[in-house]
Order: structure tokens, then C-alpha cells, then sequence
């Protein structure tokens, strides 16, 4: 079997990242084709950023956060989202989207972890992310 | 020849055509009939919850065949709709002739089988006559139409609570539909703050749900499945789809399909000729019939009315309820589990009455966000998507969904037209939609409030979501009843002035939108109108 083409690899890093898990390349086959039909493929400013990703995945979670602050409507948070979308429209996933019960202690926990690692993510990705788009 | 030609099979459209053909009339009822049945077929009548974990083919409804499900830009009109749900306004915005929205204004028309109220969110709440000021009717001329309608679609609520007394009476009320976990704790909460929140004008209960919550027919009883947003396996919820049916088992009633009505014509002997397209095969057909009843929706009713009367340029009022959502958190929610078995639609419902007298609402209505895909809150999320996916999904059990309606009065700001370019075969319509300043002001110091009070039930607002106006799909005024004779006006029974055989059965008469949803009166009013027509014509 050979390399998978670009999409179908990307999707494979972006699960990793979401959920934890890599997909499968049936979901990994749906995305590249989502993304296609959705318009979400070819020449854009914002690829830049995606092929930075792709040489430095470590810089994913950090581009994201910067994204999902400064610019949400970044092509790299909307393939993101399409990654998601069809991870949690899945047998196989959808129990790491579906409600889940925490005592308080619990959530306090969890709001936590998500500030911390949240903060560290912006703190890298905010001054790269403002530099590649000062680059273009 | 027909005896009536009724245009439309939505809300009005059916409630309207029913009585005529029990009455024994020749109907025709004339609409494109777009279906959703693909999806329809593709679901299985199993709970939500379940299918997410066991249904291998849930990507093709949940996020749509043709990806319909995944909008990745900013929250619009319809963005409450659900991929097999996108049939209603899919084909509309294909077919119908060009349409010119100017400022914030984004409206919704349906092509679709029912209308509309395909998509309903249900809530059945009748005017009273605080609500009618301004209406050349009252309460008591639409009472026996509100009982004769819920009769056929089941209407569910308390008749005790604190909100009977802004819907009225109404006889044959089913049991109200068990709040979920969230409904439950604010209800709970109302009842301990009850005497201090209604000094402030607040007043909460159970919404009036058309839902068959015990067996109608070949309906119901609601299982609790929470697939409302996605399907209809229980028949719990009413659909004009369903009247349909019945109305095709009449042999006196002939539906016809894929017939976009375009104009009428009046002919000397008061009949009239209805010119319609296929939206196929762009054939055209000529209907005939003694009378005629619109009921294409406000604004499909406004396009044929304007055309066929050649009132090129000529503008008419138009009315929408302003709405706005509030994703919001039940603190009292906290650490507590959510019951499974529920339904997906509303929970708890406010009304903000601040003089007490029932005029000048605003309603709230709290929804739970347990059967709508959490990458859509993650989009609104400003968070890195693993980090929000672990919050949102805690915060989902707590999550209430509040949506906020006003009440809308004419205004000249407010006005739709059609203008036919020389070189444009159709009537391209306008609309122009810019509430006052005023309006807008008043609108956010009772939103204010409204959260305020909501506030003190645990209920913590944690962002706000304007979809532009015309978003709540709630349309009316073009051709206000009125008792003065006025041209581009109906008659308190309904009848286009102007015309002698031309009937208004939709939104398009009500001179006002109290700040409720109109779709319960949309029928029992389409219903009246048919009465009115029956006695015409003995």
C-alpha cells in the first residue's frame, strides 16, 4: 500500500490531535472528500500555515489555539472542524463527543487542564501565528 | 371547475382546505410538495443516544449527503435546521424568483411539503386579546378554531400553571410533555423564588407543545426517543404533512404536486384562474376555480398577490419577531447527572409581562443542547479543539439554549415590494427591514431584564447569538385585516380587498406578531377564514 495522498495524511495527524486516536482511512477517504466538496481545497492564502503543520506537527495545537483566538475563520480551524465533524458522526468515536457526567471536583479538574495547556498553546502559537501572517 | 383552489400545504394551507372539504367542497390544493423523505427513510425510530453508538450510518444524517450539516460560517437563518430537515428552504432558495434582502434582513421561504412548519419547534400558544390589540377580531372569534385545531394536531401543556393564563383556555388539553433534567431544575427553582420573580412581571411553566404526549390516532404517544430535530418516527409532533394525508383520502380533494403558483386572474363571473409552474420541466398550467385561498407563506403569498394585481412598486408592511439565542449554563446543573429518556424540544418557557396586563411580552424559551452535534458549539468555542471538546462535553449536560422573542408592529422602515426590470421575466421582490431605533432600544433593555430574572433561576448567559432579523421565520403584515376600507388589505374574515374571490389564509393578514410563536395561530386563523369563506358562499 502506498503513502496516503496529502488529505487523507492530514486527517490521519488531525484525529490524533482531536481525539486521541487515528482514524480509520475509511474517515480519513470521507474527509478528503468532504473537504473537496465543501471547498476547503486549493489555493489559498491560509495554506501557508497548513504546510507548516504538515512539516511540524508539534505546531499543530499551537496554530490551532492562536487560530481559534485571533482568526476562527482560518482555513487550518475549518479543516479542523470538518476533522471533528466526522470523527463525531462515528460508532467509533462518538463517545468522546457525546454529554458526559463530572462532579463538580471533576469539572473544576478538567477546567484546569483546559486553561493551562490553553495558555501554553497561546503563548507559542499567538507570536507564530501573527508571524507567518505578517509574512504574507 | 373547483370549488376552491387553496395554495399551499403548510399550516395555513391545510387547516384551511380541511373544513372546505368536510363541508363537501371541490378542493384543489395546489403546492410544490418538496420532500425530505430520502433521510426520512435513512433513520431508524431508535433514541438518539443509541444511535450515535450503534447506527454505522449516522454521518449521512447527522452531517448530511451532501455535507449540508457542516456549516463551517457564521450562524444564520435556519441554522437551527438539521440536514434532514434542510428540505424545507433548500428548493426555495433554487426556485422561487429572485429575491433582494436590504440591510440585516435574511428571510426563510419553504417550497416544501408542509411548509415551514416542517421544521416546527412545536410550541402551541394561543393570542389572547391582550395579544390581538390592534386586530378588528378577538380571542372569543378565533376561540372555537384554537379547540377544533388541537383536536386534530394535540396540544400539550398545564391549564394551572403560570402561564395558562397568557394562552387562555383551552379544552382537551393533552398532558404536558416531561421536562428533562434542565426544565426540571428551573422549574424547580421558579417555584421557590415564584412570588418574588412574578413582582418583577416574570412568569414560567410548561410550554403548549403540539405533541401528541397519549395516542391521537395514528399518532404518538411521544417514546422520548429525542430525535425531534432529526425525524418524526413517532408521529409525536404534529406536521401538516400529516392533515395532508388525510385531506388526499377525500374524494372531493385533489393535491397537486410540483405546481408553483405564480398569479391569478379574476374573471368577470368572480371565478378565478391560477397560472402555476413545474418546477421540473418549467411547464405551466391554468387551474380554474371559484375561489381562491393563499396561503403560500407571507412572503410567497405577497409575490403572487403583487404580481397578479400589477402592484409593480408598490410597498406593503411586512412584520418579523425579532429572536435572538442566548447559549446559557444551568448553574443548578452542576455535578448532576441528565435523565436520558427526553425530548429535544422546549423545556421551560417565560413570559416578561412588566405591566401585568399581557400586552408587551417577550417570551423565553430554553431548549437543552443533548441531541445536536457538539462540533458546532465547538466552532463557537475560542479554544484549541481538544481543550474545548473536553469542556463542551461536560458542559453540554448543563448547557440551555434560551431564545428570546419580541413582538413586532409596523413600521415604514418595514416594507417589501415587488419591481418587475424590463428585462426580468419575474417580479423580483424586495425587502427592506430596519427596525427603529427605538425598537432596538427597547429591545435590549428588556433582553436586559428578561436575563436578569433568568439569572436569579440559575441560568447564567455565556454568550449571545443575533442571526440578523428575520431569523425567527415568523413573518406576517403584508395585507393587514383591517375594518377600514383600505386597498392591499384583508377584511376582518379574510378576504383580499380589491377582489372578490381571493382569500388570505396565512400570516400575511395579522396586523401585528405578539411575541409568541404564530404557528398554532396560523392554523386556528386559516380555519376561521375557511369558516367565513363557507358562509360567503351559502
Amino acid at each position: 500500500m502506498g503513502a496516503p495522498p496529502p488529505l487523507e495524511a492530514e486527517f490521519a495527524r488531525f484525529s490524533r490531535y482531536i481525539v486521541g486516536r487515528q482514524g480509520t482511512r475509511r474517515l480519513a477517504r470521507r474527509y478528503a472528500l468532504a473537504a473537496t466538496r465543501l471547498g476547503l481545497v486549493g489555493e489559498s492564502g491560509d495554506e501557508e500555515l497548513l504546510k507548516l503543520v504538515r512539516r511540524f506537527p508539534m505546531l499543530l495545537g499551537p496554530l490551532d489555539a492562536a487560530a481559534a483566538f485571533l482568526r476562527p475563520s482560518h482555513l487550518l480551524r475549518k479543516r479542523l472542524l470538518l476533522a471533528t465533524a466526522i470523527l463525531e458522526a462515528t460508532t467509533e468515536h462518538a463517545s468522546r463527543f457525546l454529554p458526559r457526567h463530572r462532579s463538580l471536583p471533576g469539572f473544576i479538574f478538567v477546567g484546569c487542564v483546559v486553561a493551562i495547556v490553553t495558555a501554553l498553546r497561546l503563548a507559542v502559537g499567538v507570536p507564530l501565528f501573527l508571524l507567518l501572517e505578517d509574512k504574507q | 371547475m373547483n370549488d376552491i383552489i387553496v395554495v399551499g400545504s403548510g399550516a395555513s394551507g391545510v387547516h384551511a382546505a380541511l373544513p372546505l372539504a368536510e363541508a363537501g367542497l371541490r378542493v384543489l390544493l395546489l403546492d410544490v410538495g418538496n420532500d425530505g423523505a430520502d433521510y426520512r427513510q435513512m433513520i431508524p425510530a431508535e433514541p438518539f443516544e443509541k444511535l450515535r453508538r450503534s447506527d454505522t450510518r449516522q454521518h449521512r444524517w447527522l452531517l448530511g449527503e451532501e455535507w449540508e450539516g457542516v456549516p463551517l460560517g457564521p450562524v444564520r437563518v435556519g441554522a437551527q435546521l438539521t440536514p434532514p430537515r434542510q428540505h424545507i428552504h433548500r428548493l426555495a432558495d433554487r426556485v422561487l424568483g429572485p429575491r433582494r434582502d436590504a440591510g440585516a434582513f435574511h428571510a426563510m421561504e419553504s417550497l416544501a411539503f408542509g411548509g415551514l412548519a416542517a421544521g416546527w419547534g412545536a410550541g402551541a400558544f394561543p393570542f389572547t386579546d391582550a395579544d390581538l390589540r390592534g386586530w378588528p377580531i378577538r380571542r372569543s372569534d378565533l376561540q372555537e378554531h384554537y379547540e377544533s385545531v388541537a383536536r386534530i394536531i394535540g396540544v400539550c401543556g398545564s391549564s394551572v400553571d403560570d402561564l395558562a393564563p397568557y394562552f387562555g383556555s383551552l379544552p382537551g388539553l393533552l398532558p404536558a410533555a416531561r421536562a428533562d433534567s434542565n426544565g426540571e431544575t428551573l422549574r424547580e427553582c421558579y417555584e421557590r423564588k415564584r412570588v418574588q420573580l412574578r413582582q418583577r412581571g416574570l412568569h414560567a411553566g410548561d410550554p403548549w407543545l403540539a405533541m401528541a404526549t397519549e395516542r391521537l390516532g395514528d399518532r404518538g404517544p411521544l417514546r422520548y426517543l429525542d430525535m425531534e430535530f432529526w425525524a418524526d418516527a413517532d408521529r409525536a409532533v404534529y406536521r401538516p404533512r400529516y392533515t395532508t394525508e388525510s385531506l388526499r383520502k377525500l374524494p372531493n380533494v385533489q393535491v397537486e404536486d410540483d405546481a408553483l403558483v405564480e398569479r391569478f386572474d379574476e374573471l368577470a363571473d368572480g371565478s378565478v384562474t391560477v397560472d402555476t409552474r413545474c418546477t421540473k420541466s418549467d411547464a405551466r398550467r391554468r387551474f380554474e376555480g371559484k375561489r381562491l385561498v393563499l396561503a403560500a407563506g407571507t412572503l410567497g403569498s405577497a409575490r403572487i398577490v403583487l404580481r397578479s394585481l400589477q402592484q409593480y412598486g408598490v410597498p406593503v408592511s411586512l412584520l418579523s419577531n425579532a429572536y435572538t439565542y442566548y447559549p446559557s449554563l444551568n448553574l443548578r446543573m452542576m455535578g448532576k447527572p441528565m435523565r436520558d429518556r427526553r425530548h429535544s424540544l422546549t423545556q421551560f418557557m417565560a413570559v416578561h409581562d412588566p405591566h401585568g396586563d399581557g400586552a408587551d411580552l417577550v417570551t423565553a424559551q430554553a431548549y437543552s443542547y443533548r441531541s445536536l452535534l457538539l462540533f458546532k458549539l465547538l466552532k463557537e468555542t475560542p479554544l484549541p479543539l481538544p481543550q474545548a471538546r473536553m469542556l463542551q462535553q461536560t458542559l453540554q449536560n448543563w448547557l440551555v439554549i434560551l431564545g428570546v422573542h419580541h413582538a413586532d408592529y409596523p413600521a415604514p422602515t418595514k416594507r417589501l415590494w415587488v419591481d418587475r426590470q424590463i428585462k426580468d421575466p419575474d417580479a423580483t421582490l424586495h425587502v427592506r427591514y430596519e427596525p427603529t431605533d427605538t425598537e432596538l432600544l427597547k429591545r435590549a433593555s428588556r433582553e436586559k431584564e428578561v436575563l436578569r430574572l433568568l439569572r436569579k433561576l440559575g441560568c447564567l448567559p455565556i454568550g449571545s447569538v443575533h442571526p440578523g432579523e428575520g431569523a425567527s421565520i415568523h413573518y406576517g403584515g403584508t395585507f393587514p385585516m383591517t375594518r377600514d376600507e383600505r386597498p392591499l388589505t384583508t377584511t376582518p374574515e379574510g378576504r383580499l380587498r380589491g377582489t372578490q374571490s381571493v382569500w388570505m389564509a396565512d400570516g400575511s393578514g395579522f396586523p401585528t406578531l405578539p411575541a409568541k410563536g404564530l404557528t398554532f395561530t396560523l392554523m386556528a386563523n386559516a380555519r376561521r377564514v375557511a369558516m367565513a369563506l363557507l358562509r360567503e358562499r351559502r
